[in-house]
């Protein structure tokens, strides 16, 4: 009891800290959509920002862009992802593996990347282009700066990221349901359609709102493939009152207000509408698990995939090592030069160090803050103690352009924090911030799974707090740390949203630099190598903490058998003594679940 | 109604793996109530979703009355959904997004009968189990007997021509295990469907069974009544499966149509078993008794299997006493009721290293080929 009591001062510190970190700045966009004037320099407080921003007819036009764009990009996803998550679980289709690696791989590559080689693949000299050929007029037969552009490169991404946030639930489906209507005389069919889809419908809708959420945050695409077509949405919107003279804080700041009350509200729709339809269903013994015979079927389940994987993902990478060796953009030919070219810039060199700092550092902080949340949450009796996984929540939804204004505002008003402006501490900020609740959500299920007697018969049996800690606590949950590092840390080094706004000259990274060439005329072959050496980076990273783990899970079960030895050694062997010990349970880590945690952004 | 037919039933899950059912024959009669007992792993679930349909058999022959279900041979398969049976599940599989009438009536749905047909069918089936005053709400609100209750109507209300029962009370706490025990056979008796019913809990196929069926790794170790499976075990497999706890070595003295006699290794004791097929004198056998079958004290005297023996053991259970006895190097292990203990002995019972007389009826006795 005295421990407890000893710990309320620093959990309200934690708290207290928290709040600060994550809620403050929103707090000072509310402000500064009240007040005229640069953040940081003399201004008057009115609604000036508000008249401008919502007077102008043409804010009204992008919201409706934004929903329309939203929506479409919601339809390509949810289908598609579940119809190819139905596939590779359920049924027998070849190469259900593959499609999920398949889908990580799609997931865990920025976007700007999609954006960017769709804007190559439909320029004149573009694979699509050549394939499809031009019309008529001589524009181009389908042209990503287009609508149509827009809503399929962000729909196809979306398809990976609902696939991978479909694959529990659908994998999770109680069978006998099925079979209980089979029985009952209804057809596969039938079943599919008044068994499985209504009971799935509530996680449907909810990652359907959840989709659409995400979408209307979303700047990379909007910006690159959208903007050149005249085509605005809320971010690009936002991020042009703030990009074009004069600079308007109080109107970029009111519709990014606007925004989040939209997206709040939905939020709030999806969990009244669905807080009490949530269909946890008894499961039995799971009689068995494997997947169905579709027959013939399965090869034109085959053929989805492929094609999926084709347009999704080997056509933009094709495109892009084509372009990244044009000696200009467009124009045939071979030269290594802009990768030569690239390794001899002082700035590149600059913002690799700059990505990888900021991706490393925010991934580590962003998870070890997750798992204390969650940790405080589960073993603190204090009332406070879930405070900060709600404030933590309230920020999932946050778009990063907005979030990156609101850190603007934060950290431009207050003298002593103005310094950290312009430094790469901010941007390092702001990234912890956007992808903190997506580590939350990859850890807080391991870590809730820290049973309580884990740890008290640790101390029984003679460990210290700390010994418990390492030698229970942390190797039970390490390969969930691990995985949600990586996941937040390449979805920070990917972000454009949050440097464009936060970054200096100095503190430049790569998927701001790749924006910056791309938008610079001619230098788009550039900017395919740089992107492409950011993906050759990000995977080599990823594949030497794939090494890791294994070798850290290696040495755990190595050393779990050997203590089994021991354990054999000094008595007699029973042959039960043996096999339990094998059979302790090796954590494994969960990367699945990290990865379509970390699909809600 | 239907008879069920299962001939030379084969089922392999890969073509490498060892099979989950090498080749079962089985006929269920019209009106049957007929229990797989076994283990885990016996393939007595397999069968029976064979018989459903839910798995498709890679060998043999299924028929439902005159219908032919499944024959591989013949790329004859009906699926589930044409077999016209009722089926309840572990996991009560009932369906979360609709009301419990909506789940009772979907059968009748699927079979198209008339809105008002349908009500009426569904009402009288949640009458008959006693649940009608639920229709309305969903049907997870339930507690789980009362979903098992609805899952048994559902599987009732089309008056299918089989039922199938996949260990439908494993899910249930002891006290609603019995209570809807009583209910199937109640149900069983008014209804009179042919029955399959799958589990591995031996109380449960003794109170419910006409007949049961005990496998063991997919084969079928014997079948019988209740009462030939309680009291006649074949085999050592069978006596340990339905709660046989004694088994001593014996040699058979003398084997005929009247009974047998043998004798127990290593010692003078003779016992008197009834008689069995297939066992001659100078056979190694085992004997088998349950230990709540010997009697023990007084009432012993007058019995023909009458013996001797040393208490070596006494563990207190509460209701019950166990007695560890021996009669040379022979271990019986006897379970007294705490009652009968103080009837048999009103000045003390027995201690530790004492003699004590005891006897085992003849017909409690199973004498078992090695």
């Amino acid at each position: 009891m005295n421990r407890l009591r000893s710990a309320q001062p620093a959990l309200l510190l934690f708290l207290l800290f928290i709040a600060a970190f994550f809620g403050y700045p929103l707090l000072m966009l509310v402000y500064g959509a009240f007040r005229s004037g640069q953040p940081g320099t003399a201004g008057e407080f009115g609604l000036s920002g508000f008249v401008n921003a919502y007077g102008d007819p043409a804010t009204w036009s992008t919201l409706w862009a934004s929903v329309l764009y939203a929506l479409g990009v919601q339809a390509i996803g949810i289908v598609g992802g579940f119809v190819l998550a139905w596939l590779a679980t359920r049924t027998n289709t070849p190469g259900s593996r593959t499609i999920t690696i398949t889908m990580v791989t799609i997931f865990a590559i920025p976007t700007l990347f999609f954006a960017i080689s769709w804007g190559m693949l439909t320029g004149p000299t573009g694979l699509v282009t050549q394939v499809l050929g031009t019309g008529p007029d001589g524009q181009v037969r389908f042209d990503a700066l287009s609508w149509a552009g827009l809503i399929l490169v962000s729909g196809l991404k979306s398809v990976a990221v609902m696939y991978l946030l479909l694959m529990g639930p659908v994998r999770a489906l109680n069978r006998s349901m099925e079979e209980a209507s089979l029985l009952s005389g209804a057809g596969r069919v039938r079943t599919f359609l008044e068994i499985n889809i209504p009971i799935l419908l509530p996680t449907l809708s909810g990652l359907a709102i959840l989709g659409f959420v995400n979408s209307l945050g979303q700047l990379d695409v909007a910006l690159i493939l959208g903007v050149p077509a005249g085509i605005y949405v809320f971010p690009t919107q936002i991020y042009d009152f703030l990009a074009t003279t004069p600079i308007r804080y109080d109107s970029a700041s009111a519709l990014a207000l606007l925004l989040i009350a939209i997206i709040y509200l939905l939020v709030m729709i999806r969990s009244k509408a669905l807080g009490n339809r949530n269909f946890i269903t008894v499961t039995g013994k799971a009689y068995r698990v494997e997947r169905e015979d579709i027959g013939r079927w399965r090869w034109a389940g085959l053929a989805l995939f492929l094609a999926y994987a084709a347009v999704a993902l080997v056509l933009p990478l094709v495109q892009l090592v084509i372009g990244s060796f044009q000696p200009i953009l467009g124009v045939t030919g071979f030269t290594l030069r802009h990768y030569t070219e690239l390794l001899t810039t002082p700035n590149v060199l600059r913002a690799l160090q700059n990505t990888f700092f900021v991706g490393i550092l925010a991934g580590f902080f962003a998870t070890v803050l997750a798992v204390v949340i969650s940790y405080v949450a589960l073993r603190s009796k204090h009332r406070l103690s879930k405070v900060p996984e709600l404030i933590v929540w309230a920020v999932v939804a946050v778009p990063g352009i907005v979030l990156a204004l609101a850190i603007t505002w934060a950290y431009l008003s207050v003298p002593g924090l103005r310094t950290l402006y312009g430094s790469v501490w901010i941007v390092l900020i702001a990234l912890v911030i956007v992808v903190t609740p997506i580590a939350q959500r990859a850890t807080s299920g391991p870590v809730g799974q820290l049973a309580v007697e884990l740890e008290e018969s640790a101390r029984v049996s003679g460990a210290s707090p700390v010994r418990m800690m390492t030698s229970i606590v942390v190797p039970l949950i390490g390969p969930t740390f691990l995985a949600s590092w990586f996941i937040t840390g390449v979805m920070a080094a990917g972000s454009l949203d949050i440097p464009i706004l936060l970054s200096s000259t100095k503190t430049e990274t790569v998927s701001l630099l790749v924006y910056n060439y791309y938008t610079q005329l001619g230098n788009g072959s550039r900017a395919a190598a740089l992107l492409l050496l950011l993906l050759a980076l990000l995977a080599l990273g990823g594949a030497i903490l794939l090494g890791a783990g294994r070798l850290l899970r290696w040495r755990a079960e190595r050393r779990t058998r050997s203590r089994g030895d021991l354990v054999d050694a000094v008595r007699p062997p029973s042959g039960t003594a043996r096999t339990a010990a094998q059979s302790h349970p090796t954590p494994t880590p969960d990367d699945a679940r990290a990865v379509s945690a970390a699909g809600t952004r | 109604m239907a008879r069920v037919s299962i001939e030379s039933l084969e089922k392999r899950y890969s073509p490498q793996a060892a099979p989950a059912v090498p080749s079962l024959d089985l006929q269920i009669e019209e009106g049957e109530f007929l229990t797989l007992l076994g283990p885990s792993g016996c393939g007595k679930t397999t069968t029976l979703r064979c018989v459903a349909g839910l798995e498709r058999p890679t060998g043999g022959r299924v028929s439902i009355g005159d219908e032919v279900v499944d024959a591989p041979a013949q790329r004859t398969h009906v699926p589930p959904e044409k077999r016209d049976i009722g089926m309840v599940f572990q996991s009560y599989a009932l369906w979360p997004h609709m009301s419990v009438a909506a789940n009772v009536g979907y059968p009748l749905r699927m079979r198209k009968v008339s809105v008002p047909d349908r009500a009426r069918r569904v009402r009288d089936v949640l009458e008959l189990v006693g649940l009608d005053e639920f229709a309305g709400r969903m049907a997870t609100d339930l507690s789980g007997g009362q979903q098992q209750r609805v899952a048994l109507a559902r599987a009732l209300v089309a008056n299918p021509r089989l039922l199938l029962f996949d260990e439908p009370l494993s899910n249930l706490d002891a006290r609603l295990r019995q209570d809807m025990r009583t209910e199937l056979r109640d149900m069983h008796r008014r209804v009179g469907t042919t029955s399959l019913y799958v589990t591995h809990d031996q109380e449960e196929a003794v109170s419910l069974s006409t007949r049961i069926v005990l496998l063991n790794k997919g084969r079928i170790e014997q079948v019988g009544t209740p009462r030939e499976i309680y009291w006649h075990p074949v085999s050592h497999f069978v006596a340990d499966f339905v709660g046989y706890d004694n088994f001593l070595r014996a040699t058979v003295v003398t084997a005929d149509d009247h009974g047998i006699s043998v004798r127990l290794d290593d010692t003078e004791l003779r016992l008197d078993c009834p008689a069995r097929a297939g066992i001659a004198a100078g056979d190694a056998v085992e004997v088998a008794m349950r230990s709540a079958s010997v009697i023990m004290g007084e009432p012993a005297t007058a019995m023909p299997n009458r013996f001797t023996g040393t208490v070596t053991d006494i563990v207190y259970l509460g209701d019950e006493y166990i007695y560890a006895l021996e009669v040379g190097p022979q271990r019986f292990s006897v379970s007294l009721r705490t009652a009968e203990v103080a009837n048999i002995w009103p000045h003390g019972s027995p201690l530790v290293g004492q003699d004590v007389i005891a006897g085992i009826p003849v017909d409690s006795l199973a004498c078992l080929p090695l």
